[in-house]
């Protein structure tokens, strides 16, 4: 092999290395990025939708959002939605106003690896 | 359910590897001088049959996998026997996407293979050989290899299917070089074809590998990312034990090289050392199974990377 074609084989190599490094952040099941409202936080408007971002692309059929009070009651929402433009993004309407108040969002999703993962998240809603 | 998936998954990736490795066998071992008709048709008969038992074992585990799915992405214990369920995972998931076309496949594979060979048609390798690059490739965009997002999906897809390829090229292929070795032994063919066909293999076999490593290296950058996980996850100790099976194998694969293979050619006892070339063969076949078993159980774990994250 001439050294020329070696220079150029590495040189290509590194080109795939950095193409796929720069994307070795991206884990194959799909845990919770951030969200609206977000982790944690407290909105003065009640929320219309709750929206979840994942670290994977999910499937919808599979994967749900549910909203519960303080008390544990659950409020009705609407089916969830993927983004057209990004899977990864989840979203589901709130059926109604929210009351002020504590509330936990639980989702459960499927990843496109076929692997299913869930978490949960708070957030206050003070008017 | 976990154990059932890793069996059919088993099950699913050995019967489509020897489909399309078996098959495609005759076409760099046996073609260019030194083959010999009688031989051919042999094997071709030999890779028809074997392909008829591989698409039904593929079948039955494809139908299987799709039940175990039905349930573990429904969260449903009874999903596997719910037909809205199964119907959504056919229609509306990636899994299900690929899901549908390769049961399609297996569906009409052994049909067409049982009609021709109660027919007693000439053996056709070339139908087994289309179907096997289908069924083994389309494996990658199952589970992990679906992983990412934009470029590095296809990245990873087009990896994983080359690795994929080039394992089912000397799996599969090391079925068919067992039952050539014995079929030229028995019918008395001579030394000539025997150094000819383990001369092409080992050549195959060798870039195989290459491909295997390469493409493994990749991989396992991908889903493992790190030394540290590799050591401390369940994911990242069978990968080890994967490799160490897969490194047995190129350890057998150089000794019929590099030993058998001279010892073959040159006078002598020339029995012994096909007996000795045989067995090597067998060990190199249980490795192999253990290098698919240990695939069939990485599947259903969580990546090394996920771990770490977590």
């Amino acid at each position: 092999m001439s050294k020329s074609m070696t220079l150029r084989i590495i040189s290509q190599a590194m080109v795939i290395a950095i193409l796929f490094g720069s994307h070795t952040s991206a884990v194959a099941h799909a845990f919770l990025d951030n969200a609206t409202p977000k982790v944690g936080s407290v909105v003065t408007a009640p929320p219309k939708i709750i929206r979840i971002q994942l670290t994977q692309r999910v499937e919808v059929a599979f994967s749900h959002i549910h909203l519960f009070t303080a008390g544990g009651q659950e409020i009705v929402m609407g089916p969830a939605a993927a983004d057209p433009s990004d899977q990864t993004v989840l979203s589901a309407p709130v059926a109604g106003t929210l009351a002020a108040g504590q509330y936990e969002v639980r989702w459960d999703v499927l990843s496109v690896d076929t692997h299913r993962t869930n978490g949960h998240f708070p957030f206050s809603y003070q008017p | 359910m976990e154990i059932l998936l890793v069996s059919l998954r088993f099950v699913q990736y050995m019967a489509v590897m020897i489909l399309f490795g078996s098959s495609l066998f005759p076409y760099y071992a046996l073609a260019g001088k030194g083959s010999n008709r009688g031989c051919i048709t042999d094997i071709a008969a030999f890779v028809q049959r074997v392909a008829f038992y591989a698409s039904l074992a593929a079948l039955l585990s494809a139908v299987g996998w799709l039940g175990c799915e039905a349930v573990l992405m429904s969260g449903d214990a009874n999903g596997y026997r719910e037909g809205a369920t199964i119907w959504t995972v056919l229609s509306d998931t990636e899994f299900g996407e690929i899901w549908r076309w390769r049961l399609l496949l297996l569906l009409l594979l052994p049909i067409f293979l049982g009609w021709r060979l109660l027919r007693h048609r000439t053996p056709l390798v070339w139908p087994v050989l289309v179907s096997g690059i289908f069924l083994v490739a389309s494996l990658a965009g199952v589970g992990h290899g679906a992983m990412g997002i934009g470029f590095s999906v296809w990245a990873h897809l087009g990896n994983q299917a080359v690795h994929l390829l080039a394992a089912a090229v000397w799996v599969g292929g090391l079925l068919s070089l067992f039952h050539t070795i014995r079929y030229i032994r028995n019918a008395a063919l001579g030394v000539e074809l025997q150094r000819h066909a383990l001369a092409r293999f080992s050549l195959v076999g060798f870039v195989a590998v290459l491909l295997i490593v390469a493409s493994g290296l990749l991989n396992t950058w991908f889903l493992v990312g790190s030394f540290d996980a590799l050591l401390h996850t369940t994911y990242g100790q069978v990968l080890m034990v994967k490799v160490a099976c897969f490194l047995f194998m190129v350890a057998l694969a150089l000794f019929n090289r590099l030993f058998v293979m001279p010892q073959l050619a040159g006078a002598g006892d020339g029995e012994a050392s096909l007996q000795l070339l045989l067995r090597s063969v067998v060990a190199e076949q249980i490795f192999a199974i253990l290098v698919v078993a240990s695939v069939s159980l990485l599947g259903t774990l969580a990546p090394a990377m996920d771990r770490m994250v977590m």
